[in-house]
């Protein structure tokens, strides 16, 4: 143990759930003897479940908190970083109303256009605030007609009495347990008192105020935002989080979603807290058809997939290039990382995977074997060769495609930018101009031409040897072996030197790559955590790529991450800081 | 069990053919009611069109008034007496960190080089003119700004939150309240309208206030009693928070006062009814596939705004940064952003000249529009200064020197179009300070300026 500052004082009371950062790869289950105090403090008091360790703590309603996992293998102590007050992104606004409501029309799609991975890009402004007021209102009145019809599902019942004209009592407990569900926590009755007065009110009818008064629920920022309040906001002093935040953002992270009843229950009871709480919940969660979030919310942002449907090539260029075609190809990215990101499969081999999914349209393109396909995608294998893996995949060769041709350029970018992280410098303004490359007639020549200036080949020559690799692919993905005559050269070179020949080679190299670890381990959590990776995030961006590394499958790589400090604490912000 | 007001929204939103906001139209049938405007007030709008322009073919070859128009311009031809070309202005974006077009579209509306080009990206912008501009007409119109947008960025490229070391919000919204608050801007051009005349989203429109009909109060009051519940439980969680958090929850707080002061307009504090416009039509499709059919419906939805003078600034962007728009419709082969890193070809050159030539298409059909609209003796358009411009200079060279920008209107005299202006290398912070000035004449600089620009 190492222990200093006030992350020691924790570790003394609570060392149990192990681990950003003992740096190993399996680091996934709780275990008592990474730490001389850890059976010291098991079952002292204020433990909760089986033997869990919590923290009673004051200001939250006495809600507990989770203890901190140790310090043991990382050689400084593990700052868990500070998360903006993060608000719901919109598929996350559609995702909760349809679990806290049983609404699905999804309001949300009309809102401003916010996938961002980062709780500082979600902001907030009058055309949003009148969406969510408008939603809210729209919600509210539709699920009441529900329940006046007899229709809400039970999960979502709004009516926890019967109310009616005169029952005041009733009126306030249905505000009350909204609030609860919307808010993802107990809620006092003084945060309470602000709708409860709505009630009291003489305009309207008590079913048109109590309406008002859930309206007012949804539109507060407690259930816009995922709150997390620190005991002293002013303070960089880590804690554990409560469980009731540690289950949102649980949920959020796999279900894109509010937590559900055995979640909210596991937050309740405590059991969240006890060794492996965490991790088993994140089990049953991730069995769940809800998790297909993760692929949705994380998965084909991180690799800018999720526009792939509404792509558009040169009619005349690509005749074949339908939205069936480009919808086919997002789905197949869709389904092909949901297999990933729902199951045992190693998350290296997203690189080199021998399966996809396809369509008799998208085989068709693909030059694979249709037979027996139609209009629906279905999982088939492909044969060793060039169209193995996340790089052979349509979606992903279209998106890094210009509309009338194949980009050496945008491939190079992706690859470089997506899955090793390391985006290449932008152009800068003002460059010299470029020279004409109209003759060229390979993409190579062009790019050879280009990088024969010195200021252009300052970026070029990092990211157009990885995109000549791709060659073999035109603008939607298919193959081919040369262009305009010329057999196409599809020898390229990873930034760092590695070479290699054409897209088996180079996809072969990736999943090999530590850089692709650390990057694919940097977007998740970046997903997961609201922020971007710091300095002492390091620990756990190593555990996490040691663990791809090793052959973890996301839910395994996921139990690294979820009990690591930067999940489950955090610290306020340094008095002064200027927002 | 009552329930009446909740319900008839979305009904009237939706309902085969009906017209939305009944009691509004009502209420602007009656233009006897409403009086006619005395002076035509000041208007604003900014444009932007993303990835540049071909400048060979843009800037006309003499100055002064009788210039030929070049080829780009051509579309000006029925207004040309009501629009300035000006030559030589600059904007001061610090020419490194980050995407240039990212930064420049940052920098479009506000003439200062953003922050937030360093790890963890957070938000640093600065704040916008056209929010300058707002901050002055507080209370005077029901919206103090309008945001809108065509769309179409190149987020299909972008990582979530972070393109190319820069916040992707720089590259989607042109207005900014402030250095960590962007306005975002509507898409959809129905929503839009819904926004500026639907009555269930200005429920003030009901007569407000006037005690005569209390049924119809009610709501407005239940209304106001949910955002005052909100106000003050945003405010009890602020008192819990950090200064970051509690940054972001005054933004909340501040959209939510913009909400209640319309809502909760009385006749003793009335924000004027929207007026002289007869009864806008709703666009009859959201045009979620078409380009150029959205982006004329939010022209239209635009204008409309100006003359019912539900607000007096707006902006618009014509298309998100390195916009991937296509133009098959116009012969075009590839995308825009593709195709503005030119490289010198003459087939790209040749591409650009006709996408742009579009772009000034759909400048001169919104002036057009303003040019209709009678207001008294003169028009909203001899009231107003409609700025178009482009986020780069040159798209292959992202350049912020001798930016193209056109000016219509004549902005209440301060503004003598119909002429070529040829200025040495000028701030356009000082073209931005005129502009202001007809907001707060007592204005002495807006970000880089360096002082005012003539444009007389």
């Amino acid at each position: 143990m190492n222990p200093m500052g006030p992350l020691a004082r924790w570790s003394v009371l609570l060392p149990f759930f192990s681990v950003a950062c003992q740096g190993q790869a399996e680091a996934v289950r709780p275990h008592s003897g990474s730490s001389p105090s850890a059976s010291a403090t098991q079952g002292s008091p204020g433990t909760g479940g089986a033997g869990g360790v919590v923290i009673p703590t004051s200001g939250t309603g006495g809600e507990v908190r989770i203890g901190p996992p140790p310090t043991g293998a990382c050689s400084t102590p593990v700052d868990p970083g500070r998360v903006t007050l993060r608000r719901l992104g919109r598929s996350e606004y559609d995702n909760t109303v349809a679990d806290l409501l049983a609404d699905t029309t999804r309001p949300g799609q009309g809102f401003p256009n916010d996938d961002a991975f980062l709780a500082d890009a979600l902001t907030v402004g009058p055309l949003l605030f009148e969406k969510y007021d408008t939603a809210a209102e729209q919600l509210v009145a539709d699920a009441w007609a529900r329940e006046v019809a007899g229709t809400q599902p039970t999960p979502a019942r709004l009516w926890v009495c019967a109310p009616s004209e005169g029952n005041a009592e009733c009126a306030r407990q249905i505000v009350a347990a909204f609030a609860r569900r919307a808010f993802r926590r107990p809620v006092t009755d003084a945060e309470l008192a602000p709708f409860t007065a709505i009630l009291g009110r003489t305009e309207g009818s008590l079913a048109e105020r109590t309406q008002a008064a859930l309206h007012g629920v949804l539109l507060s920022p407690n259930f816009a935002f995922r709150v997390e309040i620190d005991p002293d906001p002013l303070s960089l002093t880590p804690h554990g989080l409560t469980l009731h935040e540690l289950a949102t953002r649980l949920s959020y992270m796999v279900w894109g979603s509010m937590p559900d009843a055995t979640l909210f229950g596991e937050a309740e009871s405590g059991a969240l807290a006890a060794p492996g709480g965490i991790a088993s919940e994140l089990s049953r969660m991730m069995a769940s058809p809800k998790a297909r979030a993760l692929t949705d919310n994380f998965a084909m942002r991180w690799l800018t997939l999720d526009g792939v449907s509404v792509l558009t090539r040169d009619a005349n260029l690509y005749p074949e290039a339908t939205p069936a075609l480009f919808s086919a190809m997002q789905s197949e990215s869709q389904l092909f990382l949901n297999v990933f990101f729902g199951g045992t499969e190693p998350v290296k081999n997203l690189m080199t995977a021998d399966f996809t999914f396809a369509n008799q349209l998208l085989a068709q393109n693909y030059g694979l074997d249709a037979t027996g396909l139609a209009a629906d995608l279905v999982r088939v294998a492909v044969p060793a060769g060039p169209r193995r893996g996340l790089l052979g995949q349509g979606a992903v060769l279209s998106v890094s495609s210009h509309s009338n041709k194949a980009s050496a350029v945008r491939r190079g970018k992706w690859v470089a930018s997506r899955l090793l992280c390391t985006p290449p410098p932008n152009p800068p303004p003002g460059i010299t101009e470029k020279p004409d490359a109209l003759a060229a007639k390979t993409e190579r020549e062009r790019l050879a031409i280009h990088r024969a200036d010195p200021v252009c080949a300052s970026c070029h020559s990092f990211i157009d040897p990885i995109g000549l690799g791709l060659e073999n692919f035109d603008a939607i993905g298919r193959f081919r072996a040369e262009e305009n005559g010329v057999i196409l050269d599809v020898s390229g070179q990873l930034p760092g030197g590695q070479a290699f020949n054409g897209p088996v080679e180079l996809s072969t190299l990736l999943a090999a790559d530590p850089r692709f670890h650390a990057c694919a381990s940097d977007q998740l959590a970046t997903y997961a955590l609201g922020r971007a990776l710091t300095t002492p995030d390091q620990c756990l961006k190593d555990a996490m790529s040691a663990s791809i590394a090793s052959g973890a499958s996301v839910p395994q790589l996921l139990e690294v991450l979820v009990t690591s400090s930067a999940f489950t604490a955090r610290h306020g912000e340094a008095q002064g800081a200027t927002p | 069990m009552k329930k009446s007001w909740y319900i008839p929204r979305r009904a009237l939103l939706t309902g085969a053919g009906v017209t939305v906001a009944l009691p509004f139209l009502e209420q602007m049938l009656l233009p006897s009611a409403r009086g006619q405007a005395a002076t035509s007030p000041k208007r604003f709008v900014a444009m932007v069109f993303p990835n540049g322009i071909n400048m060979a073919k843009f800037t006309p070859a003499t100055t002064g008034s009788g210039y030929a128009l070049t080829s780009i311009l051509t579309p000006l031809a029925p207004v040309k007496e009501d629009v300035l070309v000006v030559s030589g202005l600059e904007n001061s974006i610090l020419k490194s960190g980050g995407n240039a077009h990212l930064r420049g579209f940052a920098g479009f509306l506000t003439a200062a080089t953003p922050g937030g080009t360093n790890e963890p990206l957070m938000l640093d912008n600065h704040i916008s003119l056209d929010q300058v501009m707002a901050a002055t007409l507080s209370g005077k119109t029901r919206l103090p700004s309008l945001e809108l947008s065509g769309g179409l960025d190149n987020a299909v490229q972008a990582a979530p939150g972070d393109c190319d070391g820069v916040p992707c919000l720089y590259g989607s919204v042109m207005s900014w309240k402030s250095p960590t608050q962007p306005a975002l801007a509507e898409e959809n051009p129905q929503a839009a309208f819904d926004r500026l005349f639907s009555g269930s989203t200005m429920p003030g429109t009901s007569t407000p206030g006037t005690g005569a009909d209390p049924a119809a109060d009610a709501p407005r009051a239940l209304k106001l009693s949910v955002l005052d519940a909100v106000k003050s439980d945003t405010q009890s969680l602020s008192a819990k928070l950090g200064p970051t958090d509690k940054a972001k929850l005054d933004s909340y707080l501040t959209s939510l006062r913009e909400l209640e002061m319309r809502v909760g307009a009385t006749s003793s504090t009335p924000l004027p009814a929207p007026q002289n416009c007869g009864s806008p039509t709703r666009p009859t499709d959201a045009y979620a596939t078409d380009y150029p059919k959205r982006l004329r419906a939010l022209m239209d939805v635009a204008a409309l705004a100006l003359q019912c003078d539900v607000t007096r600034v707006i902006t618009l962007i014509g298309a998100g940064w390195e916009s991937p728009a296509e133009f098959p419709f116009l012969g075009v082969s590839g995308d825009h952003h593709g195709i503005s890193h030119h490289g010198n070809s003459a087939e790209n050159l040749a591409n650009l000249e006709k996408i742009d030539t579009w772009e000034v298409e759909q400048f001169a059909y919104f002036v057009s529009r303003l040019k209709a609209m009678q207001e008294g003796a003169s028009t909203v358009l001899d009231s107003s200064f409609v700025y178009m411009g482009s986020d780069v200079s040159d798209g292959d060279l992202h350049n912020y020197t001798n930016l193209p920008v056109l000016v219509a209107g004549r902005f209440g005299g301060a503004v003598n179009p119909g002429r070529h202006l040829m200025l040495p290398p000028t701030p356009i912070g000082n073209m931005f300070l005129s502009a202001l000035q007809g907001f707060d004449p007592t204005a002495s600089d807006f970000a880089s300026s360096q002082g005012a620009l003539n444009l007389a």
